[in-house]
C-alpha cells in the first residue's frame, strides 16, 4: 500500500510540477481557479470594472458596445491612446506578442525549436534591425513618438497588473508568461504590414522563368505594363478598358543548363522567403475599394467602401476601436493591435481606405566578395568595401542557445549566400521612414487634402488611399516611395559590382498616381496597374494582377448614379465576374467548331449544356461554377505546361489569367502546343476541348454524376486559421459567395479574404457600417472570439455605433464599462 | 452527521487551498485529513472525492457549465485529446492527488505503529485514534 500509494502520488505531483515535451505542467494548467479553466471566467466583459492606470492625467472611461468595441473617451489625446493599450492587451495580449517575435526573429523564445527556421529567415530579411533604427531617429518629443510610449504604457500597465485568471490561453497552452512590451515594437508591427504587402522577391523567381522560357517570352507574359488598362488614376474620356493586343513570343526550350539554373534561382529565393507572397500576378490578396462623389449618390454625400483583403486569422488582425477626446480628437476604425493607429477608419470629417498598390519597392544584386567561405568585403567599381557583419543568437525559453548565424549588410542591404552567389537586397522598407507619424496626424484630418498633407512621410508598405470627405471630396493616391532605377525597370537581379544599378532617387510625390474629384465622379482600386503608362511612363511595377475586379466596380457605379450605402454593401459580396465571358466565348466557340467538325462528344455537349445553363455567378448554391472553376483551372494548368520543370509538381510561375486572355484571342499560338505530345500539334480549341473534358470528368468522379447535385459552397470555403494553427480556435470550411474575377476573389486554400468590409456616408451627421471575419476578443471561449463570422459570410455589415460623449450610448447597446483612473 | 459536516469542512479547505495557495492544496489538505483521521479505512477514497468534489465547485462557481464546456472543447482539441478526456483529466488528477496524498500518510502511519509495537511499545507513546463518529 505504502509503495503503491508513494508511487501515485509522486507521478501526480511530477506531471503537476514538470513540462513534458513542451506540454506546460499539468498542476497549474488544470487548476480550476487560475489555470485553462479561468479562460471560462475571463471571457466575457464584465459590466462594470474599475482600474487605476499609471501614467494617466485624468480619468478615462471606456463603453463597450454591444459588438465589443471599446468607445474610448479622455480628456487628452496622450490618455486615449494610454488606454487604448489596455484595452488592445485584455483582449489581444498574445497576438500582440506573437506579431513582434515574428518580425524580431525570437519565436523560438515562445513556442520552441520548432521556429528556428521561421527565425532565421525573419533576421535575414533584416525587418527588426530597420525598426529599431526607425524608432531610434524618431526625435524624443514627437507626438507620435509620445503616442506609442503612451500607449505601450497602458500595454504594460495591463500585463502588470492582469491576475493568473487573465493569462491567454494560448500562453497556458505553451506554458509561457506575456513579455514587457517596448515602445519600438510598434515599428515592428508596421515592419510586419511592409513584409505582408511590399515583400516583392518574384524578380528572383523571374530569373528561373527566364532560363526556362527565354527572356523574350518571360518579357511578354511578365511584363512591365499591363495588357488591359483600367488604372486608378481615371483617364479623361474612357470609360471602357484600353486593352493592347499582339502575338506572344513562343517559348523557348530550355536545355539542362538551363534548368540547372532555373533551380538556382528558385532556391535562392526560397532563402529570402519561404513563404508564398502572392502580392504579384494572380494575387490573392485582392483588396479593393470605391467612392462616390455626392452627385452619384441617392443622399447627394459622398460614399467610401473599403475591403482590404489579407490573410484571414483568429484573432482577426483588426480590432475596432473608437476614441474621443473633445475638440482633439473623434476617430473611429479598425486598429492594429500594437499599434496606436488607425490605418483604415474615419473621423466627423474624413474616411479613408486602402488597397496594396503593388509598386516594385524591392530590388536584388548579385555581388562580388573576397571569399566565399567568410567574407569580409564586397566590390564595387572595382574598389573593395566592407561587409558589415552581426552574429544573431536563437534562443529557447529557458535561454539555450538554439543556434547561431552572421548575417551580413552591403550598402543596399541584407546580403545571402545563395545557390546564385552572394545575393543582396535592397527595399523601401528597410530605410529610414516614419509611417507612424503619418497614420497619427491623419486621423486629426478635416478634409480630403488634409489628409493627404499628413501623410508626406508615409513611405512602405505603399497603398493606394482612398479619402471622402464631408464637404463631397472624393480622392486616391497611390502614397508611397517608388525608387528610380538607372536602368528605368526594377524587374531583373543587377549587377551589385557596379554603383550604376543603384537607385538615384525616388518619385517625387505629384509623379504619384492620384485623383481628385475626377469628372467621372468615382474612384476605385484593386491592386491593378495604377496609372496608365500612355499618361505616366515612369517604372512603378511589373507583373500586376489582373483589372478583373476593378473593371467590375467600375460597371457597377458607372451604371448606377444614384448609389445607396446598401448598395455599396451589395459589392462587395457581388458574385459576377468579368473572368467568365473571357473564358466561355472561346470554349463555346470550340466546342461548337468540333461539332461541325463531327467531331463533338456526348461529354461535350452535356458539359456545355451546364455551363450555358450557368448565370455567370458564383453563388454558394451555383451548379455551373462548379464545372467552371474546373475547366479554367485545368485550362491554365494545360496551357502553362511549360513552365514545369521535368519531376517538379509545381510551374516555376504561373502567368495571370490577362495573359490567358490575351492568348484566347491568339487560337494558333506556339504556347497551346503540349510538350508532353511530341507527335501532335496542338492549338487553343484542342486544349479548351481537353480542359472541359478533363474537368467533365473529374467534376463527375469528384461530385457526382447528377450536375444537379453540385454546389459551388461544397467546393470553395474559406478557412480562418488560429495565428498558432492550433486545431479548435480556428473556423474553417466557410461558404461564401467569392469566386476567380469577383471582387472577392477565391483561391484554393482558403486562406486570404476580406479582413473588413465597410461603407461609410460622409454626410452632416456621420454613418457607418462594418464587419470582419472574426471578433473582438482574443479569447477562444468568448463569445466576441467568432461573434462575426457569419454576418461576415452573409455579406451583411453591422451598423457602427458612433457616441459623442458615454452617455450618448444607450443603455441597451454597453455591453460593458470600463473606467479608468490615475493612481 | 459529523461525518457529513467534516467531510463538508474539508471540501472547503480543499477549495480555499486551491483556490487561495495553488494547485496542491488538494494533495496537502487530505494529508492532514489522513494524520488526523489515520483509523479510518476508507479516508483515500473520501479524500479522492472531496478533491474531484473541491475542483468541480471552483469550475462552475467561477463559469457557467457552457463556458467550461467550450473551453474544454477548444483546449481539448488543440491539444488532440477531445473535451470529454479534459473533463475527466480536470476531474481525475484532484482525485488522485488527494486519494494518494492521503492513502501514503495512512500507509507511512501504519507502518510507523506497525514497528513500535514490534519493538515494544512505551505505554503511552502511541494511542490509537478513536474511531470518528462513535
Amino acid at each position: 500500500m505504502l509503495v503503491v500509494a508513494g508511487v501515485s502520488l509522486a507521478g501526480a505531483l511530477w506531471v503537476g510540477f514538470s513540462s513534458f515535451r513542451g506540454a506546460p505542467p499539468m498542476g497549474p494548467f488544470l487548476n480550476p481557479a487560475h489555470g485553462l479553466f479561468a479562460a471560462a471566467r475571463t471571457a466575457e466583459l464584465p459590466d462594470s470594472q474599475d482600474v487605476t492606470l499609471t501614467g494617466l492625467g485624468a480619468r478615462v472611461e471606456v463603453r463597450y458596445d454591444d459588438r465589443g468595441v471599446p468607445h474610448i473617451f479622455a480628456t487628452t489625446e496622450q490618455d486615449a491612446y494610454r488606454a487604448l493599450g489596455w484595452v488592445h492587451a485584455r483582449d489581444r495580449l498574445f497576438q500582440m506578442e506573437l506579431t513582434q517575435r515574428a518580425v524580431a526573429g525570437t519565436l523560438t523564445e515562445l513556442v520552441g525549436a520548432v521556429a528556428l527556421p521561421l527565425d532565421r529567415e525573419a533576421r535575414r530579411q533584416g525587418l527588426a534591425v530597420a525598426a529599431e533604427a526607425k524608432w531610434a531617429a524618431s526625435a524624443p518629443d514627437a507626438p507620435e513618438r509620445l503616442a506609442i510610449e503612451a500607449y505601450m504604457g497602458g500595454v504594460n500597465a495591463y500585463v502588470s497588473g492582469m491576475s493568473r485568471a487573465d493569462l491567454p490561453m494560448e500562453y497556458r497552452l505553451l506554458g509561457r508568461r506575456p513579455r514587457e512590451f517596448q515602445p519600438q515594437d510598434t515599428y515592428y508591427l508596421l515592419a510586419r504590414m511592409s513584409l505582408t504587402l511590399a515583400w516583392q522577391d518574384s524578380e528572383l523567381r523571374r530569373e528561373a522563368v527566364v532560363a526556362v522560357v527565354g527572356r523574350e517570352a518571360t518579357d511578354a507574359l511578365f511584363p512591365v505594363n499591363a495588357p488591359i488598362q483600367e488604372p486608378i488614376q481615371p483617364v479623361l474620356g474612357r470609360r471602357a478598358p484600353r486593352i493592347a493586343g499582339g502575338r506572344l513570343p513562343p517559348p523557348a526550350v530550355p536545355t539542362t543548363s538551363d534548368l540547372a539554373e532555373a533551380r538556382r534561382w528558385i532556391e535562392t529565393r526560397e532563402l529570402f522567403s519561404s513563404a508564398p507572397r502572392l502580392t504579384r500576378g494572380e494575387a490573392v490578396v485582392g483588396s479593393n475599394n470605391w467612392a462616390v462623389a455626392p452627385g452619384r449618390s441617392a443622399s447627394a454625400h459622398a460614399l467610401l467602401a473599403g475591403d482590404p483583403h489579407l490573410q484571414l486569422t483568429l484573432p482577426s488582425i483588426w480590432y475596432e476601436a473608437h476614441m474621443v477626446v473633445p475638440g482633439v480628437l473623434d476617430v473611429y476604425g479598425v486598429t492594429l493591435p500594437l499599434a496606436p493607429l488607425v490605418p483604415i477608419g474615419f473621423n466627423r470629417d474624413v474616411a479613408w481606405t486602402a488597397t496594396n498598390t503593388g509598386a516594385d519597392v524591392m530590388d536584388f544584386y548579385t555581388e562580388t566578395v573576397d571569399d566565399t567561405t567568410a567574407p569580409t568585403r564586397y566590390m564595387v567599381d572595382g574598389a573593395w568595401r566592407d561587409l558589415e557583419s552581426r552574429t544573431e543568437t536563437y534562443r529557447d525559453a529557458a535561454g539555450a542557445v538554439l543556434a547561431v548565424d552572421t548575417l551580413y549588410r552591403t550598402h543596399r542591404g541584407p546580403v545571402l549566400r545563395t545557390p546564385a552567389g552572394f545575393v543582396s537586397m535592397r527595399w523601401t522598407a528597410l530605410e529610414l521612414s516614419d509611417e507612424g507619424a503619418a497614420l497619427r496626424a491623419a486621423s486629426f484630418a478635416r478634409s480630403a487634402g488634409e489628409w493627404y498633407a499628413a501623410m508626406d512621410g508615409y513611405r512602405a508598405p505603399a497603398q493606394n488611399f482612398l479619402v471622402a470627405d464631408r464637404d463631397g471630396h472624393i480622392g486616391i493616391r497611390s502614397v508611397g516611395r517608388y525608387p528610380i532605377r538607372p536602368q528605368g525597370r526594377g524587374d531583373v537581379v543587377f549587377d551589385g559590382s557596379t554603383s550604376a544599378s543603384d537607385w538615384t532617387g525616388a518619385w517625387a510625390e505629384e509623379r504619384a498616381p492620384s485623383a481628385l474629384d475626377p469628372a467621372q465622379g468615382y474612384l476605385a482600386s484593386a491592386n491593378q496597374q495604377p496609372i496608365d503608362p500612355a499618361v505616366e511612363a515612369g517604372y512603378l511595377g511589373w507583373d500586376w494582377p489582373p483589372p478583373w475586379r476593378a473593371m467590375r466596380i467600375n460597371e457597377i457605379l458607372r451604371a448606377d448614379s444614384t448609389m445607396t450605402p446598401d448598395e455599396m454593401r451589395l459589392a462587395h459580396t457581388d458574385p459576377n465576374s468579368v473572368l467568365v465571358p473571357i473564358i466561355m466565348e472561346p470554349l463555346r466557340s470550340a466546342v461548337e467548331a468540333a461539332r461541325a467538325r463531327g467531331a463533338d462528344l456526348l461529354a461535350d455537349s452535356a458539359a456545355m449544356a451546364v455551363l450555358d445553363a450557368w448565370d455567370g455567378r458564383f453563388t454558394v448554391e451555383s451548379h455551373g461554377a462548379v464545372l467552371f472553376d474546373a475547366v479554367y483551372t485545368t485550362l491554365a494548368r494545360r496551357t502553362w505546361d511549360e513552365f514545369l520543370l521535368p519531376g517538379a509538381t509545381r510551374r516555376v510561375a504561373t502567368p495571370n489569367s490577362m495573359m490567358l486572355a490575351r492568348l484566347l484571342d491568339d487560337p494558333s499560338s506556339a504556347w497551346w502546343d503540349d510538350r508532353s505530345t511530341a507527335d501532335a500539334l496542338e492549338d487553343r480549341d484542342a486544349v479548351l476541348l481537353a480542359s472541359l473534358r478533363e474537368a467533365w470528368a473529374d467534376t463527375r468522379a469528384a461530385f457526382g454524376a447528377d450536375p444537379e447535385s453540385w454546389r459551388w459552397g461544397d467546393v470553395r470555403h474559406v478557412n480562418i486559421r488560429h495565428l498558432l494553427r492550433l486545431p479548435g480556435f480556428g473556423r474553417e470550411g466557410l461558404e461564401v459567395q467569392s469566386g476567380p474575377g469577383t471582387l472577392s476573389p477565391s483561391e484554393a486554400l482558403g486562406t486570404h479574404g476580406a479582413s473588413w468590409r465597410f461603407v461609410v456616408e460622409l454626410g452632416p451627421e456621420l454613418r457607418a457600417w462594418g464587419v470582419y471575419p472574426g471578433g473582438q476578443s482574443g479569447n477562444p471561449v468568448s463569445s466576441r472570439y467568432d461573434d462575426r463570422i457569419s454576418q461576415w459570410q452573409r455579406g451583411e455589415l453591422a451598423e457602427l455605433r458612433l457616441p459623442r460623449t458615454p452617455d450618448a450610448l444607450a443603455d441597451s447597446l454597453v455591453a460593458g464599462r470600463l473606467t479608468l483612473s490615475p493612481p | 452527521m459529523r461525518k457529513v459536516i467534516e467531510f463538508l469542512l474539508v471540501l472547503a479547505l480543499m477549495t480555499a487551498s486551491t483556490w487561495l495557495v495553488a494547485w496542491w492544496g488538494v494533495a496537502a489538505v487530505a494529508a492532514l485529513w489522513a494524520l488526523v483521521r489515520r483509523s479510518d479505512r476508507g479516508l483515500a477514497l473520501k479524500a479522492g472525492v472531496a478533491g474531484m468534489l473541491s475542483w468541480i465547485a471552483i469550475l462552475l462557481f467561477a463559469a457557467s457549465a457552457d463556458a467550461i464546456g467550450r473551453t474544454a472543447a477548444v483546449a481539448g482539441t488543440a491539444m488532440g485529446v477531445g473535451s470529454s478526456a479534459l473533463l475527466i483529466l480536470v476531474m481525475a488528477y484532484p482525485a488522485l492527488l488527494a486519494s494518494s496524498a492521503a492513502a501514503l500518510v495512512r500507509a507511512v502511519l501504519n507502518l510507523a505503529l506497525d514497528r513500535r509495537s514490534r519493538t515494544g511499545s512505551r505505554a503511552g507513546a502511541y494511542r490509537p485514534a478513536r474511531p470518528v463518529g462513535r
